[in-house]
């Protein structure tokens, strides 16, 4: 196949990162799979990358001089850090029932309370962890963290392979904020924290399967329900992929791609060969 | 938080002008009310997701800075008034987190200044959509690169190699040596509406459904029109 042989001999830089994130991904280090060496750059076929990117995480690099021809870090500098998606994920509302008295706050972002003892009221999560640090308060949380949904969520999960069960698009940081910063207020917290964990990685799991889905003729992923931290997680590797399979798709923009402005595409016999791969 | 560089435009962000640019938000944003923080937030998320920069969003920026200036005027009277940590920590914090928001935007337009000067100062399109601060330090920042490029290499050069723009000055007849955003990338975007179907090129071979909320990978090129009606948002 023309795409898989020209993306065979494509320069791709690798990089291990799978002993920093692994209990992120729960997955065994690539250096015992392949004789990569972590944290250290190595050209690889796209062959040999695709048989990897199904057992350890990846960072998957353009080479130095290869046909994109962008440095690297333009991609890494636009993405999300860990910590800037656990502050989007601290805007999400929680319930809190206040132990004290306290007018209403008129913030930036809105207006919460007043606060009287024992009277439950939704705040930003962040206000909630604040005045929870302080003992000022209980968080409640929230419906979807209860035992009961979690196992049912869990199933549904693993009994569809092709589709993700609607959850908050920030569950993997609302669930970790809420077990550091309010254990003693959850109920069942160790169930809970096992089941988000077997959730994170049944879904982890089918986001990995959904890599060989990928291919010259993908040009939409559709990928509903998918988390926040999921999208972080995927990100790096999807749309670099997605990027080489475009380039080498359409031989016409290989040469000239480069120089090319806002001109439309110029596309060639894309007609039969583009097929949406619905997720 | 604070090298000197962008706090210090920051500082003088405080008068910039209305000009001519359009604030395509506060056009859509009759049917709902979102506060300019949510606003601002979405406008941070795609900003650093795209991989061109978007238009400038002078009044929305206007008016936070506004309220951030009240806000910080309100904690400093209180402060005094009553003696309240709690409240007060709170508030802090509100602002804080607002000032986070409004920097990273910036800072994320400044990068990308920064990635394509030249580019920028070449097409006009582009140009129109910076501030006026940004456009001037655009200027200063590409002749600094310039002074540069010319002081530790090109002037050891070749005469016909000593261009910044050209690969050489015999082959090349346009500037082959800007680099460009690359605009053929793929963003993880989220529909705001339901657009239904819709085409990812001009042919209309391809084309996919974008239903309310659901998230997608598609390539930047087709759907920046979108964005730029804020029909969907990046992320």
């Amino acid at each position: 196949m023309f795409i898989h042989s020209a993306l065979g001999s494509t320069e791709i830089a690798l990089l291990d990162k799978s002993t920093s994130r692994d209990r992120l991904w729960n997955r065994t280090p690539l250096s015992s799979l392949s004789g990569i060496t972590e944290q250290r750059a190595e050209l690889c076929t796209w062959d040999r990358l695709l048989i990897l990117g199904r057992t350890a995480e990846l960072i998957v690099q353009p080479a130095r001089n290869s046909m994109a021809g962008r440095a690297s870090t333009e991609l890494e500098s636009s993405l999300f850090s860990g910590a800037e998606v656990e502050f989007l994920a601290e805007d999400d509302m929680v319930v809190i029932v206040p132990s004290l008295r306290m007018d209403t706050l008129h913030l930036i972002c809105g207006d919460f309370g007043p606060f009287m003892p024992q009277v439950p009221t939704s705040v930003p999560l962040w206000l909630g962890i604040a005045m929870k640090k302080r003992g000022k308060c209980r968080l409640r949380a929230p419906e979807w963290m209860s035992v009961e949904n979690l196992t049912q969520v869990l199933e549904l999960e693993r009994e569809s392979p092709q589709e993700f069960q609607p959850l908050p698009f920030h569950y993997v940081e609302v669930s970790r904020l809420l077990l550091d910063n309010a254990r003693d207020d959850l109920i069942d917290v160790y169930m809970v924290q096992t089941l988000i964990e077997d959730i994170r990685n049944v879904r982890f799991h089918k986001v990995q399967s959904g890599l060989q889905n990928l291919s010259g003729k993908t040009h939409a992923v559709k990928l509903k329900n998918l988390a926040a931290m999921e999208v972080s997680l995927i990100r790096p590797f999807f749309v670099r992929a997605l990027e080489k399979f475009y380039l080498h798709d359409d031989e016409e923009l290989v040469q000239p791609s480069q120089t090319e402005t806002d001109t439309p595409l110029a596309s060639v016999d894309r007609l039969s060969r583009r097929v949406l791969r619905p997720r | 938080m604070d090298d000197a560089g962008t706090s210090e435009r920051q500082d003088g962000s405080g008068t910039y002008g209305v000009g001519g640019l359009v604030d395509s938000l506060d056009e859509l944003g009759t049917d709902e009310v979102a506060s300019d923080v949510v606003l601002l937030r979405r406008v941070w998320q795609n900003e650093k997701c795209a991989p061109e920069i978007l238009p400038y969003e002078a009044s929305l920026v206007e008016r936070v800075r506004e309220q951030i200036q009240l806000m910080e005027e309100n904690i400093e009277a209180f402060a005094t008034e009553i003696k309240d940590d709690l409240m007060l920590s709170l508030y802090r914090m509100d602002v804080n987190r607002t000032l986070f928001l409004l920097r990273s935007y910036l800072r994320a337009r400044l990068s990308k200044i920064e990635r394509h000067p030249i580019h920028i100062i070449d097409n006009q399109e582009l140009w129109d959509r910076l501030s006026e601060y940004e456009q001037e330090y655009t200027n200063k920042y590409c002749e600094v690169l310039a002074k540069h490029f010319e002081q530790t290499v090109l002037i050891r050069l070749p005469e016909q190699y000593g261009s910044m723009l050209k690969q050489t000055s015999l082959a090349s007849e346009e500037n082959d040596m800007i680099t460009q955003p690359h605009l053929n990338t793929f963003v993880f975007c989220r529909s705001r509406g339901a657009i239904g179907s819709f085409q990812l090129d001009d042919k209309g071979d391809e084309s996919v459904d974008l239903m309310t909320n659901d998230l997608y990978i598609l390539r930047y090129k087709p759907i920046r029109k979108l964005l730029e009606t804020d029909q969907i948002e990046l992320i």
